[in-house]
C-alpha cells in the first residue's frame, strides 16, 4: 500500500458533541455502512457505552474514499475514549494518527476535556482540523466557538470546518480536508518491524485481537514476532483491518492500522502502547510512550451472599482477560467477609467494572468506597508502604509522614460561576495555579488538587455550582505530604472497616458528622438501638444514634387473619434480605457506598 | 373420639360499614338475610354425617345481631342438631350497641348464648364517630346493663386504641370508662387500617394526624397497668380477663387447635388443612345449594409452616408456647428450631425462657412481628 494514499485520523471530542453520529456519516459516506444497515453509531459495540454516551475501548476503522482529485484514498478512523480516566489510552491512539478532528459543539462551546486532549494530539505533531458541530440547532453560536478556537489553538477563521453529523451537512469538506491536511504516513518500509498496539480485546474463539498501527517495515501472516515490553513470541495467525467487519489480510505495510492475532491468551500481553517487532529480526528500540497500567483508584468488591466468592473470583478474572488495566488481589474484611481489593484507572472504570459484574456476571455485589493509593513512610528504616486500603495504615505512631495523589486540574466555565467555582476548589483544598480568559465569557481555571477530593464527590459539585456549564480535566501531578488520619465507623461500638477512610484532618470533623448522619438515614431502625460513632483512634468525633424499633403490628390474629400474617412475616423477611448483618447490626448494602455520596 | 372443635357461624351484614373496617360484611343487603339464613343451615346440616364434638361456638360478623333473636337461636338450634355441643360449651354471639334490644338478648339468653361480645371501640362519642360507628357510648352502657339484665354472666368489650388525634389521656379515659361498665374481658386492639378503607384515605390526604409511634406505645403500657390494677389478667397480646373468663373460642385458634368456619367467606383449621369459603354470595349459595362444602380455597399446612405458624400464635399469649408440645407435635427442639439470634433477644429481654416454656414480654409483644422474623428468619 502506497503510503501516499494512506490517511490515519482520529476524532477528539467532548462526550455529546457528537463524535460518534459524525462517525456514523463518515462510515455512510464512503460507503462503509449502508444507511440502511447501521444501526445508530456502530463504532461502540458495547451496550455499556452506548447507554452512557461513552466510547470506552478505541475501535478503528477503515474507509474508502475517491477525492476531488479522482484517486482513491485509505481513511483510517482511530476511535479514542472520551473520559480522563484513560488519558493513557487516548494518547496510545493519537500516536497511532497523523492528524485529528477537533468537533466542538457549536452551542456548547470548547469544554476542558476537549483542550487536554487537543495539547496531546499538538504535542505528538497531529495536523488538527476543527470542526464546529451541530451548527443547525437554534442555540448555535459558531462565532463565539471560532473564538475560542482562536484563543485555545491559534486556528484561523479559514481553517475551521462548520457540520452537522445529525443532517450529514459538511460531511464532504471534512473528508476532503483530510485528504489534503493531514499528512501521509512515513514509514520505512525496509526497518525492522515496529507496530503500536492502540488497544486489545479478547476473544473467546480467537484469543487476544491486538488493535495496531504499523510504523516502519511490514507484519506477514505466519510471521514469528515479539511484544517488546514484555518479550514474549507469538506467530501470527490472522492479520486483517476492519471495514468495519473484520476482514483478513496477507500483510500490513507501513502507515497501515489493522488487527493482529497471534495466539495471544492473555490481554497483559499485548498492552495498550506496547510495540510489536518481528522476532528474528527485531527493532533496536521499542516506539515511544509506553507505561505500564496503574491502578489510580482502588476499592473492595465483596459478594452479598458468602458463597458468592467463587463466581466474583471468575468473573474477575474473565474481565481481567478483556482489560489489563483492572487489577485485583483477595483480600478479607471483617465486616464483608472475603472479597477482593481491585484498581482501577479511575472512577468511571471502576463504575464499569462493577455494572459488569452485575450486568453481565448476574453477580451480587457490594463494593467499598474507592481510595486513592497513599504513601505512608515509617519512622522504621525509612520504610514506604503504599496504603490501597484504609485498613492497612499502620498506627499513627510508627509514621513520619503520609503523602496523598496530587491533580493539575484544568477547569473552564462560563465567567459567571468563577468565584464558586473557585470556592469549591478552596473547599476541596486546591491550590490556585492560574486563570484565563477564552473568550470575555469563558475562563480557564487552573488547581491542583488532592486526587482523593476528586473521587469524592467534586465533579457532582462542579456541575451543580456551574449549572452543568463547567467541564474538568486533570493529569497526575505526583504526590505530596498531607496531614492524613483515619477515620473509622463504628457500629454499635464495634469498628466496621470496609466503612474507614482516610481523610485529611481538617475535613475529619464534618465527614465524620456527614458520614454519621447519612448512615443514620440509611441504617433501618432494628430491634435494639444502633449507636453510630465516627472516631480518629479512641477518640470519638461525632455520635448519631438509630432508634429502636418499639412496636411493630398489634393487630388481632383471630382464626381467618392466620395465613395473612405469616405472609406479613415472609414478607419482612424478604426485605431483610438486602441487609448485610454486621455482628447483631443490619446493614443496607448502600451504606458502603454512603462514604462516598454525602452531601453539604 | 375425635377432638373437640371450635365452630364459627359469620353472618356478613351490616346496617352500615364503618370507616375502619375491612371485614368481609355488607349493609343495605337485608333482601339476602333469608337466602343467607337458609344456606348457613344447610353448610351446617352438612356436618350432620360425622357430628363432631364442639367445644365452643361464636356467631360473629358484620353484626348478628341485626338478625332476630329467634333467626339467631334456631341456628344454634341447627348446631346443636348437626354436631355433639358440649352442654357447657362457650357460645358467643357478637352484639353492636344500639342494634340489640333487651328483648332479643332475653331470646338469645334463653337459646344457651352464654357469652355476650360487644363492639364497644371507644369511650367517647367523637372517636365513635371518627370510627364511623352508629352508635354513643351511652348506648354501649345501656347495652352492657340489658345484658346484664338478660342474664349474662360473661360480657366481652372491644376497644381500640391509636385512633387518629387520639392522645394518651384520651385513651386512658376510654379504659376507665369501659372498666367502670364491669365486663368480665376486654380486648384492645391498636387501629390497623388496610389501605383501601375511608379511615385509612382520609388519614393519606391529611385530614387527620395519625398517631405516632410513641404514643401507641405509651397506650400500650397504660393498658397494661389499668387493666392489671382493675383485676384483670392478660392472658394474650390484646386480651385481658377477670380470672377464668378467657375467650375459650379465641383459644383455640392461639393453641394451634382446629376450628370450622361456616358461612360466608369463614376460615377453617382442620386436620393440618386451611381452607377459606367462597366470600361472594352466588357461588356460596350455589355451592351449598348443590350439597357441596362451600369451599374456595385449600392448603395443606407442611410442618415448616406449620411450626412457624404454632410459634407465631402461640407466643402471643402470656402463658407462652410450650417446648413439650411443640416437640410432641413436630419431634422439633423448639430451641433449635429458633435462630441463633434467640440468644440476643433474650438478652435484650424481648423473650424469656423459663423451664420449657418460652414467652414473650410486654416490650417483646409490642415489637411481635420483628421479633418473630428474628427468632423465625430461615423458616420464612
Amino acid at each position: 500500500m502506497d503510503q501516499a494514499r494512506i490517511r490515519n485520523f482520529c476524532i477528539i471530542a467532548h462526550i455529546d458533541h457528537g463524535k460518534s453520529t459524525l462517525a456514523d456519516r463518515l462510515l455512510e459516506y464512503t460507503g462503509a455502512v449502508s444507511a440502511r444497515k447501521m444501526v445508530a453509531q456502530v463504532l461502540d459495540s458495547m451496550d455499556l457505552e452506548r447507554e452512557r454516551g461513552i466510547t470506552i475501548k478505541a475501535r478503528a476503522v477503515r474507509l474508502t474514499y475517491r477525492a476531488e482529485d479522482g484517486r482513491d484514498y485509505l481513511l483510517n478512523l482511530i476511535d479514542t475514549p472520551g473520559h480522563v480516566d484513560f488519558s493513557y489510552e487516548v494518547s496510545r491512539s493519537l500516536a497511532a494518527c497523523e492528524g485529528a478532528l477537533l468537533l466542538v459543539d457549536a452551542s456548547q462551546g470548547i469544554q476542558a476535556q476537549t483542550i487536554a486532549n487537543l495539547y496531546l494530539a499538538l504535542e505528538h505533531d497531529l495536523e488538527i482540523i476543527p470542526v464546529i458541530n451541530k451548527i443547525d440547532l437554534p442555540g448555535a453560536d459558531p462565532e463565539r466557538v471560532l473564538k475560542e478556537l482562536a484563543d485555545v489553538g491559534g486556528f484561523t477563521r479559514e481553517e475551521v470546518l462548520t457540520a452537522s453529523a445529525k443532517t450529514g451537512l459538511g460531511t464532504k469538506e471534512i473528508l476532503e480536508a483530510i485528504v489534503r491536511r493531514i499528512p501521509p504516513p512515513r514509514g520505512s518500509l525496509e526497518r525492522p518491524v515496529q507496530a503500536l498496539v492502540f488497544d486489545s480485546h479478547f476473544d473467546s474463539y480467537r484469543g487476544v485481537i491486538a488493535y495496531l498501527r504499523v510504523v516502519n517495515g511490514q507484519l506477514q501472516t505466519g510471521e514469528k514476532i515479539k511484544t517488546m515490553a514484555t518479550g514474549k513470541e507469538f506467530e501470527v495467525t490472522e492479520l486483517g483491518v476492519f471495514t468495519p467487519e473484520m476482514e483478513p489480510v496477507a500483510e500490513l505495510g507501513p502507515g497501515e492500522v489493522g488487527y493482529l492475532i497471534a495466539g495471544i491468551k492473555d490481554v497483559r500481553d499485548s498492552r495498550v502502547g506496547d510495540t510489536i517487532t518481528s522476532a528474528g529480526c527485531p527493532a533496536q528500540e521499542p516506539l515511544p510512550g509506553y507505561k505500564p497500567a496503574r491502578p489510580m483508584v482502588y476499592c473492595g468488591f465483596y459478594p452479598v451472599e458468602n458463597d458468592g466468592y467463587e463466581d466474583l473470583r471468575e468473573a474477575l478474572a474473565r474481565l481481567q482477560l478483556n482489560d489489563a488495566a483492572l487489577v485485583y488481589e483477595a483480600e478479607s474484611s471483617n465486616a464483608l467477609g472475603f472479597g477482593f481489593r481491585c484498581g482501577f484507572l479511575g472512577l468511571l472504570h471502576m463504575e464499569i467494572i462493577q455494572e459488569r459484574l452485575e450486568r453481565e456476571y448476574g453477580l451480587n455485589i457490594i463494593a467499598t468506597s474507592p481510595s486513592v493509593v497513599f504513601r505512608a513512610y515509617l519512622k522504621k528504616n525509612d520504610e514506604v508502604l503504599e496504603i490501597r486500603n484504609p485498613s492497612e495504615l499502620p498506627a499513627a505512631g510508627e509514621i513520619e509522614r503520609l503523602e496523598e495523589p496530587f491533580v493539575k486540574a484544568s477547569i473552564i466555565l462560563a465567567s459567571d460561576y468563577v468565584g464558586p467555582i473557585m470556592e469549591l476548589c478552596q473547599e476541596k483544598r486546591g491550590i490556585y495555579q492560574g486563570m484565563e480568559y477564552l473568550t470575555p465569557e469563558r475562563v480557564l481555571l487552573k488547581y491542583d488538587l488532592p486526587f482523593a477530593e476528586i473521587l469524592l464527590d467534586f465533579y457532582d459539585k462542579l456541575k451543580s455550582r456551574s449549572r452543568g456549564y463547567a467541564s474538568l480535566d486533570y493529569e497526575f501531578a505526583g504526590y505530596r505530604a498531607s496531614d492524613l488520619v483515619k477515620l473509622d465507623i463504628l457500629l454499635n461500638g464495634k469498628p466496621v472497616d470496609a466503612l474507614s477512610a482516610i481523610v485529611h484532618r481538617e475535613k475529619a470533623y464534618s465527614r465524620g458528622k456527614q458520614l454519621v448522619q447519612k448512615l443514620k438515614e440509611i441504617i433501618p431502625r432494628q430491634l435494639y438501638e444502633v449507636p453510630i460513632q465516627a472516631a480518629i483512634g479512641s477518640r470519638v468525633i461525632a455520635r448519631e444514634t438509630v432508634k429502636a424499633i418499639r412496636k411493630d403490628v398489634l393487630a388481632k390474629c383471630y382464626g381467618g387473619d392466620v395465613t395473612r400474617k405469616r405472609k406479613l412475616l415472609e414478607k419482612q423477611k424478604e426485605g431483610k434480605k438486602r441487609l448485610k448483618q454486621l455482628g447483631t447490626v443490619e446493614v443496607p448494602q448502600e451504606a458502603f457506598l454512603a462514604v462516598l455520596k454525602i452531601d453539604d | 373420639m375425635a377432638k373437640p372443635l371450635a365452630v364459627y357461624l359469620h353472618i356478613p351484614f351490616c346496617r352500615q360499614k364503618c370507616g375502619y373496617c375491612d371485614f368481609l360484611s355488607f349493609a343495605g343487603r337485608e333482601d339476602l338475610f333469608r337466602p343467607y339464613l337458609e344456606a348457613l343451615v344447610q353448610e351446617i346440616r352438612l356436618l350432620a354425617g360425622e357430628r363432631p364434638p364442639v367445644a365452643t361456638v361464636y356467631i360473629g360478623g358484620g353484626t348478628p345481631t341485626l338478625l332476630s333473636g329467634e333467626d339467631l337461636a334456631s341456628l344454634l338450634q341447627e348446631v346443636k342438631a348437626a354436631t355433639w355441643l358440649d352442654p357447657a360449651a362457650e357460645i358467643t354471639v357478637e352484639a353492636n350497641p344500639g342494634t340489640v334490644t333487651l328483648e332479643q338478648l332475653r331470646v338469645l339468653r334463653a337459646a344457651g348464648v352464654n357469652r355476650l361480645s360487644i363492639g364497644a371501640q371507644a369511650g367517647q362519642d367523637k372517636f365513635l364517630r371518627l370510627l364511623g360507628r352508629s352508635h354513643t357510648a351511652a348506648q354501649t352502657g345501656a347495652t352492657v346493663a340489658a345484658a346484664r339484665a338478660a342474664g349474662f354472666t360473661n360480657i366481652n368489650l372491644d376497644l381500640i386504641y391509636g385512633l387518629p388525634g387520639q392522645a394518651v389521656a384520651e385513651w386512658r379515659e376510654s379504659l376507665e370508662w369501659a372498666v367502670a361498665l364491669e365486663p368480665d374481658h376486654l380486648s384492645c386492639y391498636c387501629l390497623q387500617l388496610a389501605p383501601e378503607v375511608p379511615l385509612a384515605k382520609a388519614i393519606a390526604a391529611g385530614h387527620y394526624r395519625p398517631v405516632v409511634e410513641e404514643e401507641i406505645v405509651a397506650m400500650y403500657y397504660e393498658t397494661l397497668r389499668i387493666l392489671a390494677q382493675a383485676g384483670y389478667e392478660q392472658y394474650e397480646l390484646a386480651n385481658f380477663a377477670r380470672k377464668g373468663y378467657e375467650c375459650r373460642h379465641n383459644l383455640f385458634y392461639w393453641e394451634y387447635r382446629d376450628y370450622l368456619g361456616l358461612g360466608l367467606g369463614s376460615h377453617s383449621f382442620l386436620s393440618g388443612e386451611r381452607r377459606v369459603n367462597e366470600e361472594d354470595f352466588p357461588n356460596y349459595f350455589a355451592k351449598v345449594a348443590a350439597g357441596e362444602e362451600p369451599v374456595a380455597v385449600r392448603e395443606k399446612i407442611d410442618a415448616g409452616r406449620g411450626m412457624v405458624e404454632m410459634v407465631m400464635l402461640g407466643l402471643r399469649l402470656t402463658k407462652g408456647l410450650d417446648a413439650k408440645e411443640f416437640f410432641h407435635r413436630w419431634r422439633r427442639d423448639l430451641r433449635g428450631f429458633f435462630s441463633p439470634r434467640l440468644e440476643i433477644l433474650l438478652e435484650k429481654d424481648f423473650l424469656r425462657w423459663e423451664g420449657d416454656n418460652c414467652r414473650l414480654t410486654p416490650k417483646g409483644m409490642l415489637a411481635s412481628n420483628r421479633v418473630l422474623v428474628e427468632l423465625l428468619d430461615v423458616h420464612l
